[in-house]
């Protein structure tokens, strides 16, 4: 599918995005390699839904672009793109087999074989109308629609939110088997990191519509140290990214690509994805001079 | 997409077939029944015929009032709104409600072009509406329209510019309203604000319309008068000229209303980037970005 | 053979993959010439990416427990190097050490920091202490 590896699946470049006065997007940049499975990571309101609808062609941005394989979001880069929005929404009068229908009547490169296979997987009730489906089934076979359209990157807003715990170790597997089988791209978002540890091999921190953090998970892993100590000892590191204090305890977590230092007053250990990511949404908002971002 | 279009209009289609059904029939029954009163009372009433003056004198009804004066009323009632009320039923939910139930982000991200999904649903909703108004608008000009003048008051010579005898006029004014509430529809996404702002702007329409009839008129007036001929025939400001011209004066606010509509979903990328040009709907987005 | 991961040790998932491989080959779960599920099937089966799962499998090949093998996967090696034959040797030391740590009041978790705090490195000197590169 995405045989051309050396363009990027997806290219975000100076994405703003304003509803009224207030800004969903801030100048956001990253790109999402080919093959990638890319977790966007913010709080609520931190503009993750935006920039997935805008990648999705849904809305136009006031300034910058999406590039999906090279080409602006749109119309055009339709049939490569699978997007599930949050509460994934569907057309509640159809039925499920309908829906399926649908999808092949609506995609040129429809996979009905595989749409069945996935329904069945998923014990959709095939003649019951998409309205009296739990919120669980809905988005699963939003998931499945968007998955047998065989796209080339998948974005999803959410898409482990309303499964319940079975249903979401089957549809992570689906996902990754997908990633496995065709190396389709993949960006979804989130804000419980647990989730998509193990999903995801990019991540992308999103806070007030900033990316704070773009990176390759492993060495964006590797590239950080905790440090836990007295408040006096660790304020005085460098490149700190985030220091929080308890009492005269502090921790912080600090860029270093060094080795893990033992040292007597402060105890030191690499940071976990959650510890990581949590670290730079608490961060305070960076000063413009000074790039946060890491590569 | 045809599918699709056909299968979200169904209960909308149904509600405006059965409307315009029924209307049809109230026209046919009602105009049978106004000719038996006719008949009784020994009056002969010809073929209608745009500019005759009138069946009766002014302000003094040819039939006592009852029955068949009522039921000439109920009629021009029909006739009046209906085209309005089909136009309605096709056109406000048409997008509005896809956008308020999120659906617009579902359809717009399968592999259709988002120009594609408005013609087509738009083609289909305006395909119908003119059908069930022209059931109606065929029924009461060929069976009812003569017997409408025995109804000689002052309302009717106000509702009468409102369905001007023609079934042109009343067809297009289906399509326009459809078209109209599918725009707006479009732009505001919200069902009940659509109604409000497409009813609203109804009356509108009609002085626009009746406005640029009569421009539409009298250039054609201009135009023909050199011809003695030709000044017989066009430009004579007759009551079906005059509605032929309104009704081409709608049918151009149709095409500019769908103009606006293409601009709303596929705007040109050289144009503003200012332009609110996407579908998402504010008030939701400010919610959960 | 399937693997769990444990989403909140905080352990990275890979190291998690090569722990567990590491483990079946040393309970004799995995023998020697056993092939490894694809990076597919765990994918799959375990919900984990597939990149993660080459990635622990390159490890594990670099370590000289498994090989690939052209277009057929990956198996675990004739001689997996596992551990050597030393081995039970520090075992035996390992547990007089644990024996007294535990008597001195330290559980499983302190003894692992210990462990990982050795291995970290020397002692640092004063300026590392502040100053981390």
């Amino acid at each position: 599918m995405s045989a051309d590896r050396t363009t990027p699946a997806v290219d975000v470049a100076g994405l703003t995005h304003r509803f009224g006065r207030r800004y969903a997007l801030d100048g956001c940049s990253f790109t999402v390699p080919a093959g990638a499975v890319t977790a966007l990571v913010g709080r609520n309101g931190a503009g993750k839904s935006t920039l997935l609808r805008t990648a999705a062609g849904l809305l136009r941005p006031d300034t910058g672009a999406v590039r999906v394989f090279g080409e602006p979001a749109g119309d055009a880069t339709l049939p490569r793109i699978g997007y599930v929005g949050q509460q994934a929404p569907l057309y509640p009068m159809l039925t499920v087999a309908q829906t399926l229908t649908l999808g092949g009547r609506l995609n040129p490169r429809w996979d009905a074989a595989y749409a069945h296979r996935l329904a069945d997987d998923a014990e959709l009730p095939y003649t019951a109308p998409v309205g009296t489906l739990a919120a669980g089934h809905r988005t699963r076979l939003a998931l499945i629609l968007a998955l047998a359209k065989r796209p080339g990157v998948l974005l999803l807003d959410e898409p482990l939110a309303p499964l319940d715990p079975v249903a979401r170790a089957e549809m992570s597997g689906t996902l990754m088997a997908d990633v496995a089988d065709r190396g389709t791209t993949v960006v979804l978002s989130s804000h419980v990191v647990a989730d998509i540890e193990s999903l995801c091999d990019h991540v992308v921190v999103l806070a007030e519509g900033r990316v704070r953090l773009t990176a390759e998970v492993e060495r964006a892993l590797t590239g950080h140290l905790i440090a836990v100590g007295a408040t006096e000892d660790v304020t005085e590191l460098d490149d700190i990214v985030e220091v929080r204090t308890a009492g005269r305890d502090a921790t912080a977590l600090i860029r270093s690509t060094g080795p893990l230092p033992s040292a007597g007053g402060l105890s030191w250990h690499r940071p976990t994805l959650e510890e990581l990511v949590l670290g730079y949404l608490r961060a305070p908002r960076p000063r413009p001079k000074r790039k946060v971002t890491t590569t | 997409m045809n599918w699709l279009a056909l299968r979200l209009l169904r209960p909308y289609l149904i509600v405006a077939a059965t409307l315009s059904a029924v209307s049809t029939a109230i026209v046919l029954a009602g105009s049978r029944t106004i000719r038996e009163h006719v008949v009784a009372s020994g009056i002969v009433v010809e073929d209608y015929a745009p500019d005759r003056t009138g069946l009766c004198e002014e302000l003094v009804s040819c039939l006592p009032a009852g029955t068949a004066t009522n039921l000439a009323q109920v009629i021009i009632l029909v006739a009046t709104f209906v085209p309005l009320l089909i136009g309605l039923i096709l056109g406000v939910p048409l997008f509005a409600r896809e956008r308020e139930e999120s659906t617009d982000a579902f359809v717009l991200t399968q592999s259709v072009p988002r120009l594609r999904w408005m013609s087509t649903k738009l083609l289909w909703a305006l395909t119908a509406g003119a059908i069930c108004t022209a059931a109606v608008a065929v029924a009461f000009r060929l069976a009812a329209a003569r017997y409408t003048l025995i109804v000689n008051d002052a309302a009717y010579a106000v509702l009468r510019e409102l369905h001007q005898n023609s079934i042109g006029f009343m067809v297009m004014q289906t399509v326009f309203i459809t078209a109209l509430a599918g725009v707006v529809g479009l732009a505001v996404g919200r069902t009940l604000r659509t109604l409000l702002v497409t009813v609203l702007a109804w009356p509108a329409a009609l002085i626009v319309a009746q406005i640029g009839g009569l421009l539409l008129g009298l250039m054609v007036y201009l135009l023909t008068s050199w011809s003695p001929s030709l000044s017989m025939r066009f430009g004579t400001l007759t009551e079906g000229e005059t509605a032929t011209f309104d009704a081409l004066a709608l049918a151009v606010c149709t095409i500019v209303t769908v103009l606006i509509g293409r601009r709303i979903v596929a705007p040109d990328p050289a144009s503003s980037p200012l332009q609110p040009a996407d579908l998402s709907i504010e008030h939701r987005q400010a919610r959960d970005v | 053979m399937i693997f769990r991961i444990d989403r909140r040790t905080g352990t990275a998932v890979y190291v998690q993959l090569m722990q567990q491989v590491r483990q079946a080959i040393r309970m004799g779960r995995l023998a020697p010439g056993d092939r490894l599920p694809t990076a597919r099937e765990v994918a799959e089966h375990a919900g984990i990416n597939p990149n993660t799962v080459l990635k622990a499998y390159r490890e594990l090949e670099m370590a000289g427990l498994v090989e690939p093998r052209q277009g057929s996967g990956t198996y675990v090696r004739e001689h997996p190097t596992v551990l050597p034959d030393i081995a039970g040797e520090l075992r035996r030391d390992l547990a007089v050490w644990a024996a007294r740590a535990s008597a001195a009041g330290l559980d499983v978790r302190d003894m692992q920091a210990l462990v990982a705090e050795v291995m970290a490195g020397t002692e640092p000197t004063a300026e590392e202490t502040h100053r981390v590169r």
